[in-house]
């Protein structure tokens, strides 16, 4: 595995996902957004995952940020107002803390991956997590009847 | 090399740019999508430790592959709540809903 | 299939039977509701007469003579059935690795005699009912109470475990509550029923305190047990003498004995039928019962003398306030006051199948004389004696069945009381004189009394009464003691002429007068003394001595034909309306010798002076408490609400520091 593809994604995602959550502009962010979902499909076929590097970029690099731009314009969103400097602190606070939780992250030293090849995934998927494969399903369909009873338009 | 650390490290630093997007973010929709940015950095970590660690079930693929199922699904109602609150509310600005104000 | 094995049906049938009246009664047409309780009581009362059957042929048999002549070794003609005391047993609340308390049905001939009783007389107060409530209001809520009532009561007699008796015991406290004010729209009814409410709770409290008490000593509550030397070894005489004096008081409450008589006579508020029911099938019944069943306690701790003393207070205290009264309800209460005292002066004089003879017997002839009043209250619309006109006239079975439960009362031969009053007396005789002396003066009275009773009622004419005419024979406005003796609403008709009854009434009066007579021959010589040689137990020491009896029993009737005598010489020759007591005298009797009045002002006043300290007590440091946290909360939240700042972005935050705290706290 190439370090510097590695540290090549690493930046732009790092990158990409700080504009996402700091442009005020909302349209730049969600492609932003879209991006940064993009390199991480990168990572996972560094990762050996190209099945779900597949996914990753079908689902949230493109039909999410889609459904993102389609709110953004449905509500008029432009830009998101400047945060407060409160907001700031405690923003810069709570970021602060959840690297604490990565702390253990430096004493990793494996190097070898093993990769999953999209008929192991698959044979996975439906084998030992078929159950939570079809609660999946169902919550997609309950998700689906859920968005669609609470956008729809109200008579009166 | 790149090693587990490596991702493990991005990962939290995805995590930390989402919980700065969450709490500095008054567009809900741009909320939305640093909780989607939390989430991703959730499913890295779980893809790279099982792409190390797991090299026979890929329990950590599969997990994230539901991952991405039920951030779609959280999405797509948050989405559809936030519409009715610019539609009672006209804006989807946090500012604008603090009714649960003590 | 034994009477036996089928006795828990004796008081499960009318309990079913108030479910039923009390849930589909309102639908049902006419007197039904009446007549599907009696016909329930019938069974009930079948089963129980069943039940002493079996009992009278598996029983021991005594030879009476020998006892009372004190050769009580060679008494026993055959031994019993050797499963005689029967007992049914049923360990409904089994605890894993406890003895739990079982439901036992313990069938003695104590047991299956009053059980009869109280079936027989409860089974004709039903029928009587269902003539004399007709029209009433609730009329098939009446009949479902009266269910309950006979149901607890039976429960009560039938419990081999004292646990269980105090259960049926506190549902016919219940019932009583119910039934004497169910006419609840009447003040006075209101007011009766929490004084006989409340009495007997206070009385209750003894029987609760004493049955604990007695669990901790020998680790059970049965019946059987008690009676036996093993038990009665653990318990110290002194401790059983508390025990024993302790449920005594709640036999005193509950049986109307002196000081707790109080409740008695208000408790006339409720329909006639129920003060039948309270004055002979059950209530007043059960405390006579519980403390007889109580009695190897009160031997083995000697207070058995307390037992003889406010027995006989009573019986002399209740007979002599009973002429003062004019109302044909109460001077039958007093005169229920006073037997009791009998049954109690009885037990304590060693005289206890005496005592148990003198209930049964009581419980016929007051059931008898009870729906008596209450057919002539129906009859002649008035319960005032002064104001019945010529009764004997217009209501010739009304007049000769309560003829014949009042010479049963009065103790004349052949009739029930005189056997069973007699025996009664002959044991107070051997064992304390002024008992005797005290109880053949209640004798007088209760004749002297009954007499007044039937002359006034039945042979004179209607008269002006004189307790209407005194206005302070009325309680005065402050007093609010209850009911005084004033006439009941509403006033008698001019011109009234009085009736008979109807048929189910007339035939319950019949049935009843047979059976109080046929009662009273069991008990007698006549029948060798079949009644008390089936209610003997070897341990008893039950001393009638025989020679004594033909003079005691002399003795007895001529001390009640002197008091016929005199009422006779009174009010049937002389003018019944002539004041021949004192004022003062007359006054005194009225009021109850004031008993009343003194637990309304001394006694009340006395509970009430704690009060003030606690009224303060609770003002400045409850309340003050209580105004205290919610002080505490109202600032406490002044600051805690601006946490709640409504801005989600805060919420989050504080989720983070949620994990966070988890994180730090283990949780990894």
């Amino acid at each position: 595995m190439s370090l510097t593809a590695f540290y090549a994604l690493a930046a732009f995602i790092l990158l990409f996902a700080l504009l996402a959550v700091t442009t005020a502009n909302m349209v730049r962010a969600a492609l932003s957004l879209a991006v940064t979902f993009f390199l991480i499909a990168g990572l996972y076929v560094l990762l050996g995952s190209p099945a779900l590097a597949a996914i990753q970029f079908m689902v949230n690099a493109s039909a999410i940020p889609i459904m993102t731009l389609f709110i953004i314009m449905m509500t008029q969103s432009r830009n998101s107002p400047a945060p407060k400097s409160w907001q700031i602190a405690l923003g810069a606070l709570a970021a602060a803390a959840a690297l604490v939780f990565f702390r253990v992250a430096v004493d990793h030293g494996d190097s070898s991956v093993a990769s999953a090849s999209p008929a192991v995934l698959g044979e996975g998927l439906l084998r030992a997590a078929l159950l939570p494969f079809e609660v999946a399903s169902v919550l997609l369909l309950l998700a689906m009847v859920g968005a669609i009873v609470l956008a729809r338009r109200r008579a009166g | 090399m790149v090693t587990l650390g490596h991702f493990l490290l991005l990962s939290g630093l995805l995590m930390a740019i989402g919980l700065y997007g969450v709490l500095t973010r008054r567009n809900l929709i741009a909320v939305l999508m640093s909780v989607e940015i939390l989430l991703n950095a959730a499913a890295l970590a779980f893809v790279s430790v099982a792409a190390y660690r797991d090299p026979h079930l890929f329990a950590g693929q599969i997990f994230a592959l539901f991952i991405i199922v039920v951030a779609a699904a959280e999405l797509s109602i948050g989405f559809a709540i936030l519409l009715n609150v610019y539609r009672s509310h006209g804006v989807v600005e946090s500012d604008a809903i603090s009714e649960m104000r003590g | 299939m034994s009477y036996v094995e089928l006795s828990y049906w004796i008081p499960l049938l009318p309990a079913l039977g108030f479910a039923v009246l009390i849930l589909f009664g309102r639908s049902l047409p006419g007197r039904l509701a009446g007549w599907l309780a009696t016909g329930v009581m019938a069974v009930s009362a079948v089963l129980a007469l069943g039940l002493l059957r079996d009992v009278a042929l598996a029983a021991p048999h005594w030879d009476l003579a020998a006892i009372f002549s004190g050769q009580s070794e060679s008494a026993l003609l055959a031994p019993g059935s050797p499963d005689f005391p029967f007992r049914l047993e049923w360990n409904w609340l089994a605890i894993k690795g406890q003895a739990g308390i079982p439901l036992v049905i313990y069938v003695d001939a104590l047991a299956a005699i009053v059980t009869a009783m109280v079936a027989l007389a409860s089974l004709f107060i039903h029928m009587f009912s269902i003539g004399y409530m007709w029209g009433e209001e609730r009329y098939h809520t009446f009949f479902a109470f009266l269910q309950l009532f006979s149901a607890a009561m039976l429960a009560f007699v039938l419990a081999g475990n004292f646990f269980h008796s105090l259960l049926a015991w506190e549902v016919m406290g219940l019932m009583s509550y119910l039934l004497i004010g169910f006419l609840y729209k009447k003040k006075t009814a209101q007011q009766a029923q929490k004084k006989a409410f409340i009495t007997t709770k206070l009385a209750d409290l003894g029987f609760m305190i004493g049955l604990f008490w007695l669990y901790l000593l020998i680790g059970n509550f049965d019946l059987a047990d008690l009676a036996s030397e093993h038990t009665l070894a653990l318990i110290p005489a002194g401790t059983a003498a508390v025990i024993g004096l302790l449920v005594f008081v709640a036999s005193v409450g509950k049986s109307a004995q002196f000081p707790l008589h109080v409740w008695l006579l208000d408790a006339m508020e409720g329909p006639t039928p129920v003060s039948a029911m309270i004055h002979a099938a059950t209530m007043v019944s059960a405390g006579v019962y519980l403390t007889a069943r109580f009695y190897p306690l009160l031997i083995h701790g000697h207070a058995l003398m307390v037992v003889a003393w406010v027995g006989a207070i009573t019986a002399l205290f209740a007979a002599v306030i009973a002429p003062a009264f004019a109302d044909v309800k109460k001077i039958l209460a007093w005169s229920t006051v006073s037997q009791l005292g009998y049954m109690f002066l009885g037990l304590g004089v060693f005289g206890w199948a005496a005592a148990m003879f003198h209930l049964v017997a009581h419980a016929f002839f007051k059931a008898l004389l009870f729906l008596g009043s209450g057919s002539m209250i129906h009859g002649a619309k008035t319960q005032d004696i002064f104001e019945m006109n010529r009764l004997k006239k217009y209501m010739p079975w009304t007049y000769l069945t309560f003829l014949v439960g009042s010479l049963a009362l009065m103790g004349i031969p052949p009739f029930a009381g005189f056997w069973s009053k007699d025996l009664v007396l002959h044991a107070a005789e051997e064992h304390a004189p002024i008992l005797w002396l005290m109880g053949l003066t209640a004798a007088f009275f209760t004749a002297f009394y009954t007499t007044r009773l039937i002359v006034i009622a039945f042979h004179k004419p209607a008269m002006p009464s004189p307790w209407k005419a005194a206005a302070w024979t009325k309680g005065a406005p402050w007093l609010n003691l209850g009911p005084a003796d004033a006439p009941p609403d509403p006033e008698p008709p001019q011109g009234h002429h009085p009736h008979e009854s109807g048929f189910e009434m007339v035939t319950a009066l019949v049935s009843l007068a047979i059976l109080s007579i046929v009662v009273g021959l069991w008990g007698s010589p006549w029948a060798d003394y079949g009644l008390l040689k089936l209610l003997y137990w070897g341990d008893a020491p039950e001393i009638l001595p025989v020679g004594k009896l033909l003079s005691g029993y002399v003795i007895g009737t001529l001390v009640a034909l002197s008091g016929i005598g005199l009422a006779w010489y009174w009010y049937a020759a002389g003018d019944p309306l002539k004041q021949r007591a004192p004022l003062w005298l007359t006054r005194a009797l009225q009021r109850r010798l004031y008993i009343d009045e003194f637990y309304y002002k001394v006694v009340a006043a006395l509970g009430q002076s704690p009060t003030y300290v606690l009224a303060f007590f609770d003002r400045w440091v409850i309340d003050g408490l209580v105004d205290l946290s919610g002080w505490l909360a109202l600032v406490a939240s002044s600051f805690l609400r601006y946490l709640q700042s409504g801005r989600f972005a805060v919420y989050a935050f504080y989720m983070l520091l949620g994990v966070l705290a988890l994180y730090l706290g283990g949780i990894r």
